[in-house]
């Protein structure tokens, strides 16, 4: 148990929700959420077809631990062809909404084909249906939350929606779920906008079964206990929440700025998570008005924020004073240190709409990013930005385009293409901060060696959540190692990545493990799960997964040449800070991870190794 | 005679940049801005004396950066150069 064993089928094109078994050979594999879905994605998707096309499939996927007592237990995970980058794409998210799908009974949606018209798929346990959306169509993510709420007299719907980003075909739209908390990256909104499904509404109170109950309860009071003792979990992300990294990631200088031209902000103290806590000089409140907890979580590393109402940007929207998600790390990152902007509550804002509208915070604030560079090496004039003056540090430029680009309007079309398209278009993708079509995120990888290698080969593009050394070069867990030198990097990202994608199809949040090892985790699936859940054989699934969404992009026309860091990460030294004259060391680094992965020199898994995991 | 007369060398200050963040802010001298003090300590004081100083707690120095590299626990004990910066947090972490 711990699976529903079964799952939801829904096709759009014929408008038919039909319920299937959950094929277990598959599960005892590849165990739930990211890894399974990947295996139906591949089984039944056909690599190379247009992500925006009715052959795509979209899948949400709960794990064994989502629903249950285990803490943080609420994750679920989108997996598709990525929108924004051609590749898998598999973005988890947390907030109540996973939870109640597989409270409904179900492990997984799986969504195909194209709507005629625009629709929202109801659950109610066992029945499913698909409802008419025209009314919906056109609204935010909160309008729709609401709506939805009102139409069925059932405030304890769960809602994963889109908002107009996704309707818009904003590349980088995201999928938001309980207002405030998405499957964020690689363009999962515009694969279900495109679909013309609005959203997904849950109610379950079927209850989730595990295999030893009583084993269960055992080892995760004991597991909680670890969370709660450590002072990471117990004590820092509650209180400060991932924002705390802005000053450290500022003083080792990794911190991006002004699209990767620098690696330090001089404005990173006014946006960072002690800054959030500060009470204001208008108001005299803090930004901050409390943390918040996804479904199980015993963390609870969620900000909620309230904007100054006299700040120019929200004077006159009074629909913005109330209190709503607040900025993570890599928000703030994005929308601020990399577009060279310090204005706390202006990025706060820019964050509300793009929760409000469904856009992954750190394409579009990269994206932005790269337009500013484009206009101030004179790329582009106001006559393509419509008059904006795209200069770093603008803020009326970022309030300004964050509405736009979620309205598909002006400039702002633009930008909702992604940086990759964004400067090729202008004639200067080397100014493309990406890997794979995704922009990275809020790691210079000169002054972190090992980040460099987590982008450039993975596989859902540029991202910071397939293997985060940084925990390691960084914050030393669980042990510290040197960020400046790529020695020991291959084989630190090789095990970050395969432990990482066991954690993912587990159901479990991956902040556990600033706390957790495998080890901690490893009890909970097998008492959760029927057979035997040995490390041995969680990690060969981890390695088995990444294998198989690296043999997916591969037949999508990906090769080895593709796992690269954009040329100034490479050729341009960082221009201060510790990394001061370093690049990042891929040459050197990407060899010996291929050898280690037992892939050939081109970045292909070899006979070896794909019989060696079952492949 | 009256003493010794040889010339002494004198214990010439050294000026730092103390940074501490996080919970570790409420340790920073009154009129800190932005987490940041500049003090004068004598010369030879080691990193862990200056933050013996300040009163933070030992187990609380999670995270110890000198001019943005990391100092291990041994390396504390080295004395403090000229014109750097120190900047400490507690056991933090994020993504």
């Amino acid at each position: 148990m711990g699976w529903q064993r079964k799952i939801l089928r829904v096709n759009l094109t014929e408008g038919t929700c039909t319920p299937e078994p959950l094929n277990m050979d598959w599960a005892m594999q590849y165990l739930g959420q990211r890894g399974l879905a990947t295996k139906y994605l591949t089984e039944e998707v056909d690599p190379r077809v247009d992500p925006l096309s009715p052959d795509n499939k979209l899948i949400f996927a709960t794990g064994p631990l989502t629903g249950t007592a285990a803490s943080t237990g609420g994750r679920y995970s989108v997996i598709t062809k990525g929108a924004l980058t051609g590749a898998i794409a598999c973005s988890n998210s947390g907030g109540y909404f996973g939870a109640e799908l597989k409270n409904a009974g179900w492990d997984m949606v799986i969504v195909e084909g194209q709507a005629r018209e625009p629709v929202y798929l109801l659950v109610e346990d066992d029945e499913a249906r698909l409802l008419h959306a025209g009314e919906l169509w056109g609204q935010s993510v909160w309008e729709t939350h609401q709506r939805i709420h009102d139409i069925h007299q059932d405030p304890l719907l769960k809602i994963a929606a889109i908002g107009q980003a996704g309707e818009n075909g904003v590349l980088f739209a995201c999928i938001v779920n309980d207002l405030h908390r998405a499957a964020g990256r690689s363009g999962v909104g515009a694969v279900m906008g495109a679909k013309r499904l609005k959203a997904v509404a849950v109610r379950g109170t079927r209850g989730v079964r595990v295999d030893d109950p009583q084993r269960f309860l055992q080892v995760t009071t004991e597991k909680k206990r670890i969370l709660a003792e450590n002072a990471v979990t117990g004590q820092g992300l509650p209180t400060y929440g991932t924002q705390v990294l802005m000053n450290v990631v500022n003083e080792i200088g990794a911190l991006p700025t002004r699209n990767a031209r620098d690696v330090q902000f001089e404005g990173a103290a006014h946006i960072s998570g002690e800054a959030m806590r500060e009470p204001r000089p208008t108001d005299g409140r803090p930004n901050l008005v409390t943390n918040q907890a996804c479904f199980g979580c015993t963390i609870a590393c969620g900000r909620v924020s309230r904007i100054d109402k006299t700040h120019y940007v929200v004077r006159n929207k009074p629909e913005y004073w109330k209190a709503s998600g607040g900025l993570e790390y890599e928000n703030a990152w994005a929308m601020g240190a990399d577009t060279g902007i310090d204005d706390l509550e202006a990025m706060t804002y820019a964050n509300f709409v793009c929760n409000e509208q469904g856009m992954d915070p750190i394409s579009f604030g990269a994206t932005l990013a790269a337009a500013m560079e484009l206009y101030e090496t004179g790329a582009i004039t106001q006559e393509d930005t419509g008059g904006i003056e795209l200069r770093f540090g603008n803020t009326d430029a970022l309030v300004t385009l964050v509405e736009q680009t979620a309205r598909g309007e002006g400039f702002g079309r633009e930008l909702g293409l992604g940086s990759k398209r964004l400067c090729e278009k202008y004639g200067r993708p080397e100014l493309s901060m990406t890997v794979k079509g995704q922009e990275f995120p809020a790691y210079d990888p000169r002054g972190i060696q090992g980040m460099g290698l987590t982008y450039a080969t993975s596989n859902r593009g540029a991202c910071h959540l397939r293997s985060y050394t940084v925990a390691s070069e960084v914050l030393g867990i669980p042990e510290k190692t040197d960020p400046l030198v790529p020695d020991g990097k291959p084989a630190l990202v090789k095990a970050f990545q395969d432990a990482t994608a066991v954690v993912d199809s587990s159901g479990l949040c991956l902040f556990t493990t600033f706390a957790w090892t495998l080890d901690d985790i490893q009890p909970q699936i097998d008492a959760a799960c029927e057979g035997d859940w040995s490390l041995e054989r969680l990690l060969e699934m981890g390695e088995r997964i990444w294998n198989l969404e690296r043999q997916f992009n591969l037949a999508a026309g990906f090769t080895g040449a593709d796992d690269r860091l954009p040329e100034r990460l490479v050729k341009e030294p960082a221009r201060q800070g510790p990394a001061k004259g370093l690049t990042n060391q891929l040459g050197k680094m990407l060899p010996e991870y291929y050898a280690l992965r037992g892939w050939n020199e081109q970045g292909e898994p070899t006979p070896e190794t794909l019989q060696r995991l079952g492949l | 005679m009256h003493g010794d007369h040889r010339p002494r060398r004198c214990s010439i200050p050294v000026t730092v940049t103390l940074k501490l963040f996080a919970s570790l802010a409420s340790y920073l001298p009154p009129g800190a801005r932005q987490h940041a003090a500049v003090v004068e300590v004598p010369e030879g004081t080691t990193v862990a004396a200056l933050l013996d100083r300040f009163g933070v707690p030992p187990e609380q120095r999670h995270l110890v950066l000198r001019d943005g590299v990391f100092v291990t626990p041994a390396a504390r004990n080295a004395p403090l150069r000229e014109g750097e910066t120190i900047a400490v947090w507690p056991p933090v972490a994020g993504g």
